[in-house]
């Protein structure tokens, strides 16, 4: 066991560099200074260890540091969701899963899985939280993933590059992907912006359900979107509710969204009396951490239990 | 928001109070890859989450050559409540008024 002086020598500002002491240090169990450099640093090293799917290393240090800053938000929630994380399953390729925030499109076949789950990233390329540790979750419900990502910054509206041109040629492309894993039921997940990209796809895809957290549902200009002042220049998109009205067999759908914010309220009251919808609103949740708001208070198992269960209808999970 | 700019999308408002909230509105804009950020945001209002938080209250230490409480940004403070926070911890920043609304 290395000895409590192995942070002495942390001067870096460099979060990489940080993560690969902080890697040493679980390797070798070593304490860590945090008073030694910046908490914010920390974070960022700590988050450096998710994105690269080191999550023993990360929870050690997550769990070391927030008591050291427990005003340090970033830090308490991040410890938070390291500590809840459920252990791996038991299979080899699923839980190799390391995500690529280049791709568009990942596909992550798991032994066995009757169904898949088409997960749509929001604008940030993560789902609320790195898609290393959304894995896990998924981990338990024993399906097929097939992560998306719109690069375009299109609302996915126009497709995903990498699998068409177009809308058209993706859902084809999707439709193909899903029979190539030998399923029938689909569902689909997104957070933030990748919930517009879930609804739409799940109603042309005729998908069995779709969980969505602090996700839109209006994207036409004046309905109050930040969105469209994306740098990349998001293009308007589609107010889903009369899709939804008319279609003739809508999925089961499930809303989670953020009592105080009210932009996600706006969104979440869009959709509001749909039959095949119910609105679930994160108590006290102020921002657009609505996700997170549910894995701490511990509804988000049954909520992506609901998603996949065959046997559940319409209604609140 | 100040001035006439649509909250979604449109023009980008010309109003700040002071250069401090100008270069807090960039940063914001940087950091969630947005065009514009209005003195009346906050990052919340805007997508971001916990770890953009953080990103944001980097950038601007790294701007203005203070530390900053990521605190301030998690509590959903807006660009001009952290331009004054900023100005009151940093005697040296300009408090010169940039453009009048």
């Amino acid at each position: 066991m290395a000895g409590a002086g192995a942070f002495s020598s942390v001067t870096s500002q460099d979060p990489s560099e940080i993560a690969r002491l902080l890697c040493r240090a679980h390797q070798d169990g070593a304490e860590i200074d945090f008073q030694r450099t910046d908490r914010k640093l920390w974070f960022m090293a700590i988050s450096f260890l998710i994105d690269h799917a080191m999550l023993d290393a990360a929870n050690y240090a997550a769990s070391r540091a927030a008591p050291i800053y427990p005003t340090a938000g970033f830090l308490q929630s991040t410890a938070a969701v390291l500590a809840r994380l459920p252990a791996p399953c038991d299979d080899a390729v699923f839980v190799g899963f390391c995500d690529d925030p280049t791709q568009e499109v990942q596909i992550v076949p798991r032994k066995g899985a009757t169904a898949a789950l088409l997960g749509f990233c929001g604008r940030a390329k993560r789902m609320g939280m790195s898609l290393n540790l959304i894995q896990r979750w998924f981990g338990r419900l024993g399906v097929h993933v097939i992560y998306l990502r719109d690069l375009q910054a299109r609302n996915y509206d126009n497709g995903v590059r990498s699998l068409a041109p177009d809308l058209g040629g993706t859902l084809r492309a999707l439709r193909a992907a899903i029979d190539d894993l030998g399923v029938e039921r689909v569902v689909c997940y997104g957070n933030s912006l990748g919930g517009y990209g879930a609804l739409r796809y799940a109603l042309e895809l005729q998908c069995e359900a779709t969980l969505c957290f602090a996700s839109p549902t209006n994207l036409e200009p004046g309905f109050g979107n930040f969105l469209l002042r994306d740098q990349r220049g998001v293009a308007p998109g589609l107010n889903l509710r009369p899709l939804y009205q008319k279609a003739e067999r809508a999925p089961r759908t499930h809303l989670v969204f953020s009592e105080h914010h009210a932009y996600d309220r706006a969104q979440a009251a869009n959709f509001a009396g749909l039959p095949s919808v119910s609105l679930e609103m994160a108590r006290g949740e102020q921002g657009h951490d609505v996700f997170l708001n549910a894995l701490l208070q511990g509804r988000y198992e049954r909520l992506i239990q609901w998603l996949v269960d065959p046997g559940r209808g319409a209604g609140v999970p | 928001m100040t001035g006439n700019a649509s909250v979604d999308g449109g023009a980008a408002p010309d109003s700040f109070a002071s250069n401090t909230e100008r270069r807090v509105a960039e940063v914001f804009a940087t950091i969630l890859e947005l065009r514009w950020v209005a003195r009346e945001d906050d990052i919340f209002s805007l997508g971001g989450d916990s770890f953009e938080a953080v990103r944001v209250a980097l950038e601007l230490e790294r701007c203005f050559q203070i530390e900053f409480p990521t605190e301030l940004l998690e509590s959903a403070r807006k660009v001009r409540e952290i331009a004054v926070w900023i100005d009151a911890h940093d005697p040296s920043a300009p408090q010169q008024v940039a453009r009048e609304s």
